[in-house]
């Protein structure tokens, strides 16, 4: 299965080059604008600069090149340094298709390759590709896996394996449930943040003479009109969050083929992503509190190798937005069977919390104490206190583990309550912790590492000694 | 390196208050800083080692190695080999001076060093682990 060295589609070279100003801009632009007021002559150079980069992607363009050799994936690259990266097909987990709008006008897909290895290697994308030929490589690395598998194991011939091309099953996001979804985890927080760092700019975007009537409407406006003003605001960052939410999550189908998962996602930005199902280490159900109060969870995958850190949140898949948890046992039995099972778990010992509780306790008593001295409301600060607490107590007790069979299930919780199955065989390493005091009181920590796009770790504090040395004893023996 | 810095930024600040007539109550501050520093020196230079010298230990056995270290916390780490990638020794100016050898574990999720070994009991240890390795790969994934 050779083929010749093959360019991408041109519109490569606009793609990248759009992608790098924006990268560009975004940090640069505030200090631009500030900057230009006062020297005219940067307008030049910031003329300049796309120019230069346009040129720049051209040859990088030019220099890209990829093609089959045998059983390998050749991509040469580099400009000032020259790249030759030849990946063996066997070893391509899955292959990715991507859009944006962009790219999506001009009839032009992305693809990208996941392998084993390390994040910080670089991912494999070609970024700019006719639809057909992105569905021609695909098809022909998922042609070329099944012949090195034929070759491996040619005993084994006489049962050709049949390609199942249809999914087993489909989980879809119905409408009612993206509705409930973008609802219920809209990121305000983030949008807030944008805000508030749009408006100390504002300064320098807005005219002079349009900011003198703005703010002097805000100066004699009264505090109900501020506060009506700043509730309208938050209304309004909220819906445009929510309607992000959609975007993202809009036509979110999660579809289980024999040995993978395929999922498709998004609306103006589409993405196809392939998983196969023996990366996956861990799978993480995550419940936030609004999402715990109507009974609902959402459930991650933590795999080994190389994971888009941009879409997937914090090197996690997000295998399904939302989900009632009383069809969690189901949905699990049919996506990834050697993970499902009951999940129950043990409490943990109440002296353990009290143990816990010292650290929030002294951190928020002097925290407040300080408060209390040094501002005049500051006394009404220790209303808060019990909340505080009462907050850190039900979140410590509602922590907990179990161990089933080759299954270890931990519950952590801080804000959202988590929890991690894991097997035996995924774990990596493992780590008892006690200090004196800890062992005085008989209780320890546990923490188990996992292998995935980067080293992951789950802990969970304060265990009965006893427990944690049957975990212990349990990772030993096979 | 670090306690280094934190003494040119004391000594600078110090030198600020007496030359440049910064605030006095900086003084206090300076002074506070002063006192911590040392007091980590001392942790750190004589009652630290010692104890973790005194917890440290590791141990091979059937299918795992097994490390203990910690001060205040003590942690076992067990890493299953068939879950070890590599093994490394390493020697800087240092220990080569005192026929010392560290020695590091690294398996898909991280590393996990042994400080500092004798140099025959190191190089023992790197070729008995990669030889309880082979015995059984990997699972590559």
């Amino acid at each position: 299965m050779n083929s010749n060295g093959k360019h991408l589609h041109f519109f490569a070279i606009f793609n990248d080059a759009v992608s790098t100003l924006w990268s560009i801009i975004v940090p640069l632009g505030f200090g631009f604008f500030w900057g230009v007021r006062h020297l005219d002559d940067l307008f030049g150079y910031v003329i300049i600069i796309p120019v230069i980069i346009l040129v720049f992607n051209f040859f990088k363009w030019l220099r890209f090149k990829y093609e089959f050799v045998d059983d390998q994936f050749h991509i040469r690259s580099g400009v000032l340094v020259r790249n030759d990266r030849y990946i063996r097909i066997q070893r391509i987990q899955s292959v990715q298709i991507k859009t944006n709008l962009l790219l999506r006008l001009l009839g032009v897909v992305q693809l990208k390759f996941d392998t084993a290895d390390p994040a910080f290697k670089g991912d494999i994308v070609l970024s700019a590709l006719k639809r057909e030929e992105a569905e021609h490589i695909k098809a022909q690395v998922s042609r070329g896996k099944t012949q090195q598998v034929q070759f491996l194991s040619e005993e084994a011939l006489a049962e050709t394996p049949i390609v199942d091309e249809s999914p087993k099953k489909v989980y879809a996001l119905s409408g009612k449930r993206l509705l409930a979804a973008s609802l219920l985890s809209s990121k305000i927080g983030v949008m807030l943040a944008a805000v508030f760092g749009l408006w100390s700019q504002a300064d320098d975007l807005v005219p002079k003479s349009i900011r003198g009537r703005s703010l002097s409407y805000i100066e004699h406006a009264s505090l109900v009109g501020i506060i009506v003003l700043i509730g309208f605001a938050i209304l309004l960052l909220w819906l445009f969050s929510l309607v992000t939410a959609l975007f993202r999550w809009g036509g979110f189908k999660f579809s289980i083929y024999d040995g993978e998962w395929r999922i498709h996602r998004g609306i103006v930005e589409t993405s196809d992503e392939t998983y196969k199902k023996d990366r996956v280490q861990a799978i993480r159900i995550k419940e936030q509190w609004l999402l715990q109060l109507f009974g609902w969870c959402t459930v991650y995958a933590d795999c080994s190798g190389s994971i888009d850190l941009e879409k997937s949140d914090g090197g996690s898949v997000l295998v399904f937005p939302l989900l009632r948890k009383k069809e969690l046992p189901t949905f699990l039995e049919h996506a990834i069977p050697r993970f499902s099972g009951p999940i129950t778990f043990n409490h943990l010992p109440v002296r353990g919390s009290v143990y816990r509780m010292i650290l929030p306790v002294v951190f928020w008593t002097s925290f407040v104490s300080i408060l209390a001295w040094r501002l005049s409301w500051g006394k009404y600060a220790f209303i808060a206190l019990p909340v505080i607490f009462i907050f850190f107590w039900f979140s410590y007790r509602s922590e907990g583990y179990s161990l089933q069979n080759n299954r270890l299930i931990f519950i952590n919780r801080f804000f959202a309550k988590t929890t991690t199955i894991t097997r035996k065989n995924h774990i990596q390493s493992f780590a008892k912790k006690n200090s004196r005091l800890q062992r005085r009181l008989n209780l320890a920590s546990c923490s188990v590492t996992i292998r995935a796009a980067s080293g992951k770790t789950f802990t969970v504090r304060q265990l009965e000694e006893q427990d944690a040395r049957a975990i212990f004893q349990w990772f030993r023996t096979k | 390196m670090t306690h280094i810095i934190c003494w040119l930024i004391i000594g600078g600040c110090a030198a600020s208050i007496l030359f440049l007539h910064w605030p006095h109550f900086l003084f206090y501050i300076v002074a506070v800083l002063a006192t911590l520093n040392v007091l980590q020196l001392i942790l750190f230079a004589v009652v630290f080692p010692k104890i973790s010298y005194r917890t440290f230990f590791y141990a091979i056995r059937k299918e795992d190695l097994l490390i203990q270290d910690g001060i205040i916390i003590i942690k076992q780490t067990v890493i299953p080999f068939t879950r070890v990638q590599n093994v490394e020794t390493e020697q800087g100016p240092l220990l080569r001076k005192h026929h010392l050898t560290a020695v590091s574990v690294t398996t898909a999720a991280g590393v996990h060093e042994i400080p500092a070994l004798e140099e025959t009991e190191a190089i023992a240890l790197r070729d008995q682990i990669s030889e309880l390795i082979k015995e059984n790969p990997a699972n590559e994934l």
